[in-house]
């Protein structure tokens, strides 16, 4: 071989190594890593390590009264407390399962939706006064009040607000349907009163499941969620019907009516008053499922991340109440997982809460625990959320709250309350939601 | 009461809700028992032989619902509601000298529901429901209005006021079911426009005023004459009723379109309507009058032909109700009410001389006479009436009360009511005050609630610009799923001389209700 086919031929392997090292520079971390999730684990790896460690010796230990203390640490102060004083709150023993951690996924609709829009989302660089306060610039999602977007807005949050959007975006699946059957229980006097409301629900923006997906048309109110809610208990409110309908706009306040039974009229309920309780509950109009109200009505301030242990694959048949005048659940099945913890204060002077903090799972974006304090500064109601896993109709995971309690800390009264018989992501027809709906379900 | 006993001991279904269900869930049971007393603070002397005791009434109710589902497919239902009340008032046969005041006829019909097709069977109607279309077919309540306390538009059903009165019970407890036929179909116009008819082949029921003797009544009868005359005109006037259903002439209808303009719903209404109440005829209701007296106080029943005639009216009204966001934060509703044609007696106000013909009573002649009372009537005439009525409803946050009471705000509804007779004359026969072309009633209802819902107060105050009124407190406790006590006073006030005549001055009372809801 002459020299000059030497050169040729070491020069065409210097070239094919050069190519092969580029080449695997590209491709080695497509094969060698996992592809980033849409909405990532609250857990590392190494953070992951860890957690199975330790539930080497937690799981599956029913954690009661006297066992609270070893794992204060990864519960809210105000449960760790109840939970001391059972009798106080009408139970011979207040205790919980100790579940391993699974990662929560929503549908693949949800997801594919937070895949196509977070990308886009930002905030109003306007702001706009209301009749509660006012909404700052950046506050208000763009694309919110047109129905424009669905998912969630911002699946790596990086601030408190972004985090509250998160929260209010979970339309799970959709449309459904629910019994609530609640007790109101004063464990001093071993009162109990029962509810029992079948419940519909339909979003008719930011849908990911059932068609017409993204938003219902024609939608000239720009609604952003119904209810219809029929009392079935207690027997003097039996058949009273309810419709709430709440509004994309914050300058819009919801609107509500009721068909009372006992007068035989629709009325049109007062919502200016958000902070009044409910019927002599432990919480009031904007505390429903942990907070429904609009998202802009609050200021947030993020203050922690922690490793915490809430419900999130919570079985609801395990949900029990042991004593007939007990207070709050037994039988939660909490994993340890990452909560986000969220200071809430309202903006409306006077308002009923002087705070509230919120505790968010960063995979969910539901709010698994609250603790509202009193215009005093005091500590006044706990909630926790017990979210949970179903299925739709059309056999999409659904990320669902199967069960909360409110509890009033200083008057130790409680309200436990499961869904029954949820059914998700079947079609409803928009005239359910209209007042003469109201009138036909009642007399 | 015995069937309400059989339901009981059927073992049924495991109850979820508050109504027994059978069939599946076809058939759901609910209803409630309940007592009601009222004890009369002071009885003046003129009524005091005639109580052994200050109770008023003692009046006991069994009311049982159902609601079954007949069929239902897709979008077509039909379901049957019904509504029993039967009640059985105890104190005319436990307070003997109450139980003499009344004749037996009388006390029959109050102690009990008159008639079995009639008064227990308030509610009774098929509910068929396909797309956009309802129909309703039975006996039926209708609410038109949206007030409390004092009817301005909601004019369709009557009440009996016999045993309670509407500070006390709301005005859907008082009224009397009406056999119709009901329509309604919502229509995809703008505006959710809902039209709404109502038709009444020939039910017509009185309205049930207060019976003398009795509680709410005026004195006993056989008391002093101007208080049995009462008796007389109410007997009578039953006697000379439409009769049901014998008649097509008897038919009264209505039609209502609701709907909503952006914050505002609304409603507008057209009622072709029999008056409640009869109007006096100007020779023959003086005839009755005159041989009621020449019988000393005893007379009952008609001796002339249709004394009182019933006249029909028209109305059209309008409803409306929206929540204001902005200034009052609250609600606030309304009726507005253009009477066409109410008919009025007219009475010899300017005390002339009337000439009554003779008429037979008593197998004799009586009269003529030459008269001139100022109560005897003169003639009909048709008036037009102007009336409206406002509501403000609000819930008021009062921090040093919330501080105490979970940061519970109040209720608080205040509501004016006005109406004017239009071209009025002197001589009208109107209840309100003498020679007045309008009235003015104003009302404020506060409502507390305590201990989680299981305690609320209501305090009602009604307050009539002719210078009378009530105030009626109001305590109820309901801490399970059954029972239920309200205890409460009613004290009514006249600042006027001759206001303090009539029935209800003297009524100062408290009043206590048990009820168990099943």
């Amino acid at each position: 071989m002459n020299f000059m086919v030497k050169i040729k031929i070491k020069g065409h392997s210097i070239l094919y190594l050069t190519l092969w090292v580029l080449f695997l520079s590209l491709t080695v971390p497509v094969f060698g890593q996992e592809p980033e999730e849409i909405i990532p684990p609250c857990f590392t790896e190494s953070e992951l390590a860890k957690v199975k460690e330790w539930e080497k010796t937690w799981v599956g230990k029913k954690v009661n009264s006297a066992m609270v203390d070893q794992v204060k640490d990864f519960l809210p102060d105000t449960l760790v407390k109840m939970m001391k004083e059972p009798k106080k709150w009408g139970a011979k023993d207040l205790w919980f399962e100790v579940v391993p951690y699974r990662y929560s996924e929503p549908s693949k609709g949800f997801l594919e939706a937070t895949k196509k829009y977070s990308p886009l989302s930002k905030f109003e660089p306007e702001g706009f006064k209301t009749s509660w306060g006012e909404v700052a610039p950046n506050e208000f999602l763009a694309g919110y009040l047109e129905g424009e977007i669905a998912g969630f807005p911002f699946p790596k949050p990086k601030t408190a607000l972004e985090m509250v959007w998160n929260y209010d975006s979970l339309t799970q699946g959709d449309n459904r349907t629910l019994a609530v059957s609640g007790t109101n229980v004063n464990p001093r006097t071993g009162s109990v009163r029962n509810a029992y409301q079948p419940q519909t629900y339909m979003y008719w923006t930011g849908r990911t499941d059932v068609p017409p997906l993204l938003k219902i048309e024609p939608n000239k109110k720009r609604i952003r969620q119904t209810l219809f809610m029929v009392i079935l208990k207690p027997a003097d409110n039996y058949g009273n019907c309810f419709l709430d309908i709440w509004y994309c706009d914050p300058r819009k306040e919801n609107d509500s009516y009721s068909w009372m039974a006992a007068y035989r009229r629709i009325r049109k309920l007062s919502t200016s008053q958000r902070g009044d309780s409910i019927d002599g509950n432990d919480q009031n109009f904007s505390d429903g499922w942990g907070y429904t109200d609009q998202k802009n009505r609050n200021t947030y301030k993020f203050l922690e991340t922690r490793d915490m242990l809430a419900c999130r694959h919570q079985d609801p048949t395990a949900l029990v109440s042991e004593e007939k005048a007990q207070a709050f659940f037994s039988g939660q099945q909490r994993e340890r997982c990452k909560l986000h913890i969220v200071e809430a204060v309202n903006k409306e002077k006077g308002y009923v809460y002087s705070k509230e903090i919120w505790y968010l799972d960063g995979e969910t974006w539901q709010m698994p625990y609250k603790v509202c304090w009193d215009r005093q500064g005091r500590p006044w109601r706990f909630f926790e959320a017990n979210v949970g896993h179903s299925k739709s109709i059309q056999g999409n995971p659904v990320i669902f709250v199967v069960g909360y309690t409110f509890v009033d800390i200083q008057r130790i009264h409680g309200c436990p309350n499961c869904f029954k018989d949820p059914q998700f992501g079947m079609e409803l027809k928009t005239d359910m939601f209209t007042t003469q709906s109201l009138q036909r379900s009642g007399y | 009461m015995l069937l309400t006993l059989f339901i009981f001991s059927l073992s049924g279904e495991k109850k979820s809700n508050a109504a027994i269900g059978y069939l599946d869930g076809r058939l759901l049971l609910k209803g409630n028992f309940e007592t009601f007393w009222i004890v009369r603070t002071y009885i003046p002397g003129k009524e005091r032989e005639w109580h052994n005791s200050n109770v008023g009434l003692l009046q006991n109710t069994a009311r049982f619902e159902t609601f079954y589902t007949m069929l239902q497919k897709e979008d077509f239902s039909i379901n049957l509601q019904s509504i029993i009340r039967y009640y059985y008032e105890a104190i005319t046969d436990l307070d003997r000298e109450m139980h003499n005041a009344l004749p037996a006829g009388i006390r029959r019909e109050y102690k009990t529901p008159s008639y079995f097709h009639d008064d227990p069977l308030n509610e009774f109607y098929f509910d068929i429901i396909k797309g956009s279309w309802n129909v309703r077919v039975g006996k039926q309540l209708v609410s038109w209005g949206e007030t409390a306390l004092r009817r301005t538009t909601d004019l369709v059903n009557p009440t009996d006021q016999r045993y309670s009165t509407s500070g006390i019970t709301p005005f859907e407890d008082l009224k009397i079911g009406l056999w119709m036929l009901r329509t309604y179909y919502q229509s995809p116009l703008p505006g959710n426009l809902l039209f709404e008819t109502i038709f009444v082949p020939g039910d017509f029921q009185l309205l049930r005023l207060s019976v003398p003797g009795t509680n709410w009544g005026k004195g006993k009868i056989g008391s002093p004459i101007p208080d049995n005359r009462m008796h007389m005109m109410q007997s009578t006037w039953k006697e000379e009723a439409p009769r049901r259903l014998r008649s097509i002439s008897n038919y009264q209808w209505g039609m209502r379109v609701r709907g909503q303009i952006g914050v505002v719903d609304w409603s507008l209404q057209y009622l072709d309507w029999i008056d409640w109440l009869p109007m006096g005829h100007p020779i023959r209701a003086n005839q009755q009058v005159i041989a009621f007296m020449t019988s000393g106080g005893t007379l009952d029943h008609s001796i002339v032909h249709d004394p009182w005639l019933y006249k029909r009216s028209k109305h059209v009204g309008a409803n409306f109700q929206w929540f204001d966001e902005k200034f009052f934060r609250g609600v606030i509703r309304g009726e507005v009410a253009y009477h066409i044609g109410q008919h009025f007696n007219t009475t010899n106000v300017e005390g002339k001389m009337l000439h009554i013909p003779a008429f037979k009573f008593n197998g004799t002649v009586q009269g003529p006479y030459d008269l001139d009372q100022k109560t005897l009537l003169t003639g009909i005439k048709e008036k037009d009436v102007f009336a409206y009525a406002l509501a403000f409803d609000r819930r008021v946050a009062w921090p040093w009360l919330m501080q105490y009471n979970k940061g519970r705000t109040f209720a608080c509804n205040v509501q004016i009511f006005q109406d004017w007779i239009l071209k009025h004359e002197r001589a009208l026969d109107t209840q309100r005050g003498k020679g007045d072309r309008n009235s003015t009633a104003l009302s404020l209802m506060l409502q507390f609630d305590w201990l989680d819902m299981t305690v609320m107060t209501t305090y009602t105050g009604y307050y009539d610009t002719t210078g009378t009124g009530y105030n009626c407190l109001d305590l109820f406790y309901g801490a399970d799923d059954h029972w239920r006590f309200s205890v409460g006073s009613m004290f009514f006030y006249s600042f006027v001389s001759w206001k303090k005549e009539p029935a209800q001055f003297d009524k100062d009372c408290f009043y206590f209700k048990v009820k168990y809801e099943w």
